[in-house]
């Protein structure tokens, strides 16, 4: 858990990075505001209640001058990265390009868990079925088709 | 310095401007969606893979671990596998004897992952000690019979929830974890190589849970999080993430390279696979369960793996289910966890051999299972 200054009780937190100019803020908006910038906005939106399980539980009460402008600097930054991405989408092709390519990729490749697949078969993938003597004991296992657990 | 009223307003406006821009963006991309994966194959006549009731069959049952099973890794050479579990240990197995070679009890029981070195000499784990762990299977036990600690790379200031050896490199380790970031290590000395995220603006913004590295390019690697992306990176530019991809509604359990290397798999919380191209980011395909007719709450996607040829996707489900998905057709058509045998609990971890001949599954239900095809198979 990530523990940061979350109002009434911690109001005089001092972080090393604010040099005695935080301000007493609560500021949930900004909070919200940036785990929205982090959730993809793509699809249809889920309230949540409550913070996803797992995610960081910022609670981000007091935020002084240098935070802000480090936070303002790091949207700058995605602001850019986004302009890239949204450049590129300018000259990419089309998700049907990349369709074809996952259907042609997965021909010709032997694959010994498929019932009709391409050669050529490779004998040591019985070998999950054959007699094998442990050097232990003298259990083994019957032929392909009956129960071994 | 600006004033902080002015600092604010800055802020509202950049952030106002970002999800402006991620919503042109999102149009953009959803323009560029003209077909998935299932539309595109089913107009080109393609059928569904058709199992037979008996075809794939639970083979091995590894019985020995007291607690749930977290996480599994096959060698890539021979047939072991190494599991980790609730009861603090990790077990190598000769998966094809169903011998246990090692029983590791571990400083911190507390165990999230485990991952076989490429030369199967070792094994490293990690969990919420917020270390990863390397034993050296040569090693000389102590008298209680543990294993000792050949390396402990430390560092990361959240839990370790998955590690993988660089493939082919014994020397080099990713490790992805609660404190929002991906860690390249070096093995013998312990050192960290390079941070990914953290600090850099193109870092996941929650907890990372999974990670896997691309075998047809190591340089480059994926990073699921809780955040719902997915994040691709390139181990020699750690300063920003090459590619970020969107499309899950909820924590990304789960991530796996295609065999091709140009496509990778997740799984999430908000109970779908999906299908990501690596170098465009499109959502190629969404592998979604039928809603419950009962209603009941969505099962979660706890982990994926793909077959051999890429053609099955393997998914584990917190309700036990282990859907075998028709990648190409976004069909179920095979459900492991109603056949005979199958495991008493979720699946929470599954691997493939590295020849593709066998799925391993491990579960909370104290299990691993070794699932082969034995029915006939039709060569062309």
């Amino acid at each position: 858990m990530r523990g940061e200054a979350n109002g009434g009780e911690h109001r005089h937190l001092h972080d090393a990075e604010e040099e005695g100019e935080e301000e007493e803020e609560r500021v949930d908006e900004q909070r919200q505001s940036a785990q929205r910038a982090a959730r993809p906005s793509s699809g249809p939106q889920q309230q949540r209640s409550a913070p996803a399980p797992g995610a960081a539980m910022r609670s981000v009460g007091y935020v002084g001058k240098h935070r802000l402008s480090a936070a303002i600097a790091r949207l700058d930054q995605e602001l850019q990265s986004l302009q890239e991405e949204l450049d590129e989408l300018e000259t990419m092709k089309p998700a049907s390009a990349a369709c074809q390519e996952v259907i042609s990729s997965t021909e010709g490749k032997p694959d010994p868990l498929l019932p009709i697949t391409s050669g050529p078969e490779n004998a040591s993938w019985e070998r999950w079925f054959q007699r094998v003597r442990s050097s232990r004991s003298n259990k083994w296992w019957a032929s392909k088709g009956s129960d071994f657990s | 310095m600006a004033s902080v009223a002015e600092l604010k307003e800055n802020h509202a406006v950049a952030t106002a401007k970002v999800n402006t821009l991620r919503e042109r963006l999102r149009q953009r991309r959803q323009m560029l969606l003209d077909t998935d994966v299932e539309r595109y194959s089913k107009a080109q006549g393609r059928a569904p893979v058709s199992f037979n009731p008996t075809d794939l069959v639970c083979c091995r049952t590894l019985q020995g671990h007291s607690g749930k099973v977290y996480s599994l890794d096959w060698t890539p050479e021979k047939n072991w596998i190494v599991s980790a579990s609730q009861d603090g240990r990790l077990i190598v197995w000769n998966a094809l004897t169903s011998q246990k070679t090692h029983a590791i009890k571990l400083h911190c029981p507390w165990v999230m992952t485990c991952a076989f070195a490429p030369n199967g000499q070792s094994v490293a784990c990690g969990g919420l000690d917020s270390a990863c762990s390397i034993f050296n299977l040569n090693s000389q036990a102590d008298r209680d019979g543990n294993l000792p600690v050949s390396r402990m790379l430390t560092g990361h200031k959240g839990y370790v929830s998955s590690c993988q050896y660089v493939p082919d490199q014994e020397t080099r380790l990713i490790t992805s974890s609660g404190d929002q970031t991906c860690v390249l290590w070096d093995v013998t000395t312990g050192q960290r190589i390079s941070i990914f995220g953290g600090e850099f603006p193109s870092g996941h913004t929650a907890d990372v849970f999974s990670l896997s590295i691309n075998s047809s390019n190591t340089n480059m690697f994926v990073s699921g999080s809780c955040d719902a992306t997915v994040r691709l990176w390139d181990i020699r530019i750690a300063s920003r993430a090459v590619r970020t991809y969107h499309g899950h509604e909820g924590d990304i359990n789960s991530v796996k390279f295609f065999p091709d290397g140009q496509r990778f798999g997740t799984g999430s919380d908000d109970g779908t696979c999906r299908l990501f191209d690596m170098r465009t980011g499109h959502q190629l395909q969404v592998y979604s369960r039928e809603p419950d007719r009962n209603d009941n709450e969505l099962p979660t996607v706890t982990s994926i793996a793909f077959s051999i040829s890429g053609r099955l996707l393997f998914a584990g489900y917190s309700n036990g289910d282990c859907y075998v998905w028709d990648t190409l057709l976004a069909e179920v058509v095979l459900n492991l966890g109603t056949l005979q045998n199958s495991h008493e609990g979720r699946i929470s971890c599954l691997g493939l051999s590295s020849d593709g001949s066998a799925l391993c599954t491990g579960s909370w239900d104290k299990n691993l299972k070794i699932w082969a095809f034995s029915g006939h198979r039709k060569i062309v």
